[in-house]
């Protein structure tokens, strides 16, 4: 089944002489069960690529069909509604709130979904056990290594069971080590066969960890 | 969500304490100059408010506020008590006059000369001595802040408050104090002191008419309002409710003195300089979390739990703002309480406080709110 389906994506910033086309006619399938790695120089499109996939950039044209739905083409409420639901973050810097503990911000999605607090919670702090931060639960994220924050960031981005999960460079900041255990416990945590991951990334040491790898260049897939 | 909303702000602990320290600071400013601007508001007509029994007041018709003086002749009193409705009618008068003290000084005063058969005019609270003792020869009634103050014996150094039965120089007049009054402060704080109508008129430099004020009461059952109106068409005087000739002397202060404008620059001031810390600091604590808000956004919060988000952190410092301000006024008027400043802390005052710092507050959620709205979820993925 077709996680993503991509067909002719163009997208420009800018306006003039400082109009950059950062995507162009972009074609690209993302199957279930797939960890698919999108790599690329600074510059390629990789980035809006899946902003693109994510719904959290409009295309200027072409199609982005993610299982089936055309998520641009939805109202704003409804968009925002879907990927609270099925889409998942992992990003480059984290992007954990300082001010709350690792669990409280693993338990974000799931009150967004409407889960309760006190079993958002809970389960928060479960699944970050799973991932051996057990003594980390209440900790503040800077507090945490990079690497453990990074967990965090993946508990976060799995805990609602998202059917696609999109990282952007998740290993960047991390030694080879800890970037390849991160990527396993990602790999372990969030593919099942009816999910897929697509992760943006320049660090070639990953790649052993995809099922697939496409290269980008000056907005396109070569 | 909410309440990761407040931990988020109060997890920023400089941001927090200076948006709080912004809106303390408008609340304390708008607070306490608003009751110092409301107390010496109710000081101009506080011999109204103390003057009780009577719930009309007929004058001159060029009488502007209470203390503008402008004398009439005696016979008005009978004027006044001819006209139906009116239960009684009795004369009072009004005016400054020069006590001297022991040490050769002097000190203006305030004369009250109360109707010598009814005491109808008489301070509302005695402290010392009787009213009925001021039919003595020479007899006055002092203040106690006058007679502690500056009708004390050698003041300013000693300070012996004067008792009764101390003696004082009135314009050249022996008078003997026969009791203690409490009322309120007059808004240039002379002593006051009480007389009957017949002695103050003796006392006082003579004029061709003395009479100050006529005070009448509405027969029971009777409109005031429709009587003051009667007393003018048919005597040609002013007539006023009690309610009506104290909001003429606040209107009087209002429009004729500096006052409001003064307290009014304070308080603006406190207000814009609330804004600007408490506003900018919110803004910058926002600009910071955009990244976090964008974070949320990507994550599928919309925009309402944004907003709603953005309006709890804004009413929390909101309320813990003005409670300290407010609080901080309270104390500083507590600790005015017997000096010479005026404070009044009404319920009305704490209402416009409220909605003076829920305004800020307001508008420094507004500000912020209109980058939350535009702000692009797409930033989540910029490093």
């Amino acid at each position: 089944m077709l996680a993503v389906s991509c067909k002719n994506i163009f997208k420009t910033y800018g306006k003039g002489s400082s109009q950059v086309q950062a995507l162009r006619g972009v074609n690209l399938e993302v199957n279930t069960g797939e960890l698919l790695l999108i790599m690329g120089p600074s510059g390629s499109g990789k980035t809006t690529l899946i902003s693109v996939i994510a719904s959290i950039l409009t295309q200027d044209s072409g199609s982005c069909l993610v299982f089936g739905q055309n998520l641009n083409a939805m109202p704003n409420e409804e968009k925002t509604a879907y990927r609270g639901k099925h889409i998942g973050f992992v990003f480059q810097t984290f992007n954990l709130v300082p001010m709350l503990t690792s669990a409280e911000n693993v338990a974000i999605p799931l009150l967004l979904n409407g889960v309760p607090k006190g079993e958002a919670e809970k389960k928060a702090a479960e699944f970050l056990t799973s991932l051996g931060l057990q003594e980390k639960t209440n900790t503040s994220p800077q507090e945490l290594s990079g690497g453990q924050q990074q967990r965090v960031a993946i508990a976060r981005g799995c805990i609602h069971q998202p059917n696609l999960i999109v990282c952007d460079e998740p290993t960047a900041y991390l030694d080879h080590a800890t970037g390849a255990k991160v990527m396993e416990i990602l790999k372990a945590t969030a593919l099942e066969q009816d999910r897929a991951i697509i992760v943006v990334t320049h660090d070639t040491r990953i790649i052993d960890f995809a099922d697939r790898v496409v290269h980008m260049e000056d907005g396109q897939i070569v | 969500m909410l309440d990761y909303a407040l931990k988020m702000l109060i997890g920023d602990k400089a941001k927090y304490i200076g948006i709080i320290l912004g809106l303390s600071f408008a609340s304390f400013i708008i607070s306490q100059q608003m009751g110092i601007f409301i107390g010496l508001m109710t000081r101009t007509y506080g011999f109204i408010t103390d003057t009780s029994q009577p719930n009309i007041w007929v004058m001159d018709p060029k009488v502007l506020f209470i203390d503008d003086i402008k004398p009439l002749r005696d016979t008005e009193v009978y004027r006044v008590q001819s006209i139906e409705g009116v239960e009684w009618a009795v004369p009072i008068y009004k005016g400054s006059i020069r006590s001297r003290l022991r040490d050769g000084n002097f000190q203006t005063c305030l004369l009250i000369g109360i109707d010598d058969a009814t005491m109808i005019g008489a301070p509302p609270i005695m402290l010392e001595g009787n009213l009925e003792n001021l039919r003595w020869a020479d007899a006055v009634i002092v203040n106690d802040v006058g007679a502690e103050n500056k009708l004390s014996h050698d003041f300013p150094i000693c300070q012996k408050p004067l008792r009764v039965g101390d003696r004082l120089e009135l314009n050249d007049n022996r008078a003997v104090v026969v009791g203690i009054c409490k009322v309120t402060r007059t808004f240039q704080s002379q002593p006051v002191i009480y007389t009957t109508y017949d002695r103050a008129l003796l006392w006082s430099p003579n004029e061709r008419k003395m009479l100050s004020f006529v005070l009448a009461r509405s027969e029971p059952g009777k409109n005031p309002e429709e009587i003051c109106k009667k007393i003018t068409k048919i005597t040609g005087l002013a007539a006023y409710t009690s309610e009506q000739l104290q909001w003429k002397t606040i209107d009087y202060y209002m429009r004729y003195t500096g006052i409001p404008i003064n307290f009014g620059v304070a308080v603006l001031l406190g207000f814009i300089i609330g804004t600007a810390i408490a506003g900018q600091t919110f803004y910058n604590f926002t600009i910071d979390n955009l990244r976090y808000f964008a974070t949320f956004k990507a994550m599928g919060a919309d925009i309402k739990l944004l907003t709603r988000m953005i309006l709890v952190q804004s009413f929390w410092v909101a309320a813990i703002g003005w409670g300290i301000g407010i609080g901080a006024a309270c104390i500083v008027g507590t600790l005015s309480f017997t000096t010479e400043l005026s404070f009044s802390m009404p319920w009305q005052l704490f209402v416009g406080s409220i909605l003076s710092i829920g305004l800020i507050s307001m508008f420094a959620s507004w500000i912020s709110l209109r980058k939350i709205r535009t702000l692009d979820p797409a930033i989540v993925f910029k490093s």
